[in-house]
């Protein structure tokens, strides 16, 4: 029988080599595209690992090629996070997207959480970024509350009887008089918490010609998304972005303390890929027609 | 607002409590009865509490008072929504 082929790889780049699993069609389904996958930061990328190769798997079965990759620094690729900076991680995504594609067709670039934000990111910055589509799974919309939460982590003992005295505030400050802090395990350096500190998604708009697939979570049916992501949503709309929304009812798999399947997202991505193809094959048409 | 309910949600999709909560009222105890109650428990359900809400939990207000009840963080989460 037919199987689809699972291959792990180092990418040599200037940063160090990364490492990469390769997702690669049965042969006798034609390959429709390719898909990045953008990694969660931390202790949400560990946590989300089981249902990104899932989901990779699935997507490889429907005809992409699926790369998964960890960032410098992190996970089983080389370098040290607190030598990391965002350049380096969107010169990450550069490099895999060369090792990947062979031929001319659709992009998507699906983030996770921090990755939908070096995704958007790295969007915007592509020469020609026609036929480079977004899978965005509950994106990080503002970094510096995340980086507030991120930080609290360190607290988290210290939080109910106020041993030490540290405060979130004080962390920011030790992190930037001394260009690096411990949390949880993670030595982060300040040239990333900055460029984090940074990130707006309600301020960042995309190419025209990009679609996006925006999955978010909501703990009950009927139940709205957060203002910000809203804000973000209706942005992009204006600027006629292509969007497809859709509220999953779930637990969020990236920061729950015991595993959580995650099927609601894997199961709409399905829902969805098809029709990137299917508007931007409609979209090229119309314009042809036009000229 | 119904904050009793978007409390007790939040406590049982973060820590994965099943059906544990189904029955719980403002006198439940948290920290302390629950065993999945720690203190990360503690971040990451004040982050969940923040993202749902929209609002910003400073170091200096967390205390195990908050966390010693259903009531007494639903308290907390009125006095800060």
């Amino acid at each position: 029988m037919d199987r689809l082929q699972i291959s792990p790889h180092f990418l040599s780049t200037p940063a160090g080599h990364l490492y990469a699993v390769h997702y690669v069609p049965p042969s006798a389904i034609s390959t429709k595209g390719y898909i990045v996958h953008i990694p969660a930061f931390a202790e949400e990328m560990n946590k989300s690992r089981h249902i990104i190769s899932k989901q990779a798997r699935l997507m490889a079965e429907q005809g992409w090629q699926v790369v998964v990759f960890d960032l410098s620094g992190t996970g089983d690729s080389e370098g040290l996070l607190v030598d990391v900076d965002w350049p380096t991680w969107l010169n990450n995504i550069q490099a895999v997207m060369d090792w990947l594609m062979t031929e001319p067709l659709p992009v998507v670039l699906w983030g996770l959480r921090l990755g939908a934000c070096l995704a958007v990111d790295y969007l915007n910055r592509l020469p020609s970024p026609e036929n480079t589509h977004l899978l965005l799974w509950q994106p990080i919309i503002k970094g510096q509350p995340f980086l507030q939460q991120f930080l609290r982590m360190r607290l988290a003992a210290d939080l109910l009887d106020k041993q030490t005295g540290e405060t979130v505030k004080l962390l920011r400050e030790q992190l930037v008089k001394e260009g690096s802090l411990e949390v949880a395990g993670y030595l982060l350096p300040n040239q990333l918490t900055s460029a984090i500190d940074q990130i707006d998604l309600t301020q960042q708009l995309l190419p025209l010609t990009a679609q996006v697939v925006w999955l978010e979570m909501i703990r009950e049916t009927g139940a709205s998304l957060s203002l910000p992501s809203q804000k973000t949503i209706a942005a992009w709309q204006q600027n006629h972005n292509k969007l497809h929304q859709t509220n999953i009812v779930t637990d969020p798999f990236w920061s729950t303390q015991e595993l959580t399947t995650g099927d609601g997202f894997i199961e709409q991505t399905l829902h969805y890929l098809p029709q990137l193809l299917i508007k931007s094959a409609l979209k090229q048409s119309v314009v042809s027609m036009e000229s | 607002m119904d904050v009793i309910n978007d409390v007790k949600q939040i406590l049982v999709s973060q820590l994965q409590l099943g059906d544990q909560l189904s029955a719980a009222n403002e006198e439940t105890p948290l920290l302390g009865a629950i065993p999945e109650f720690d203190s990360m428990a503690v971040v990451t359900v004040i982050t969940a509490l923040e993202e749902q809400f929209g609002f910003v939990v400073d170091d200096d207000e967390i205390s195990a008072e908050v966390f010693e009840s259903l009531g007494s963080l639903c308290e907390f989460v009125q006095a800060k929504a």
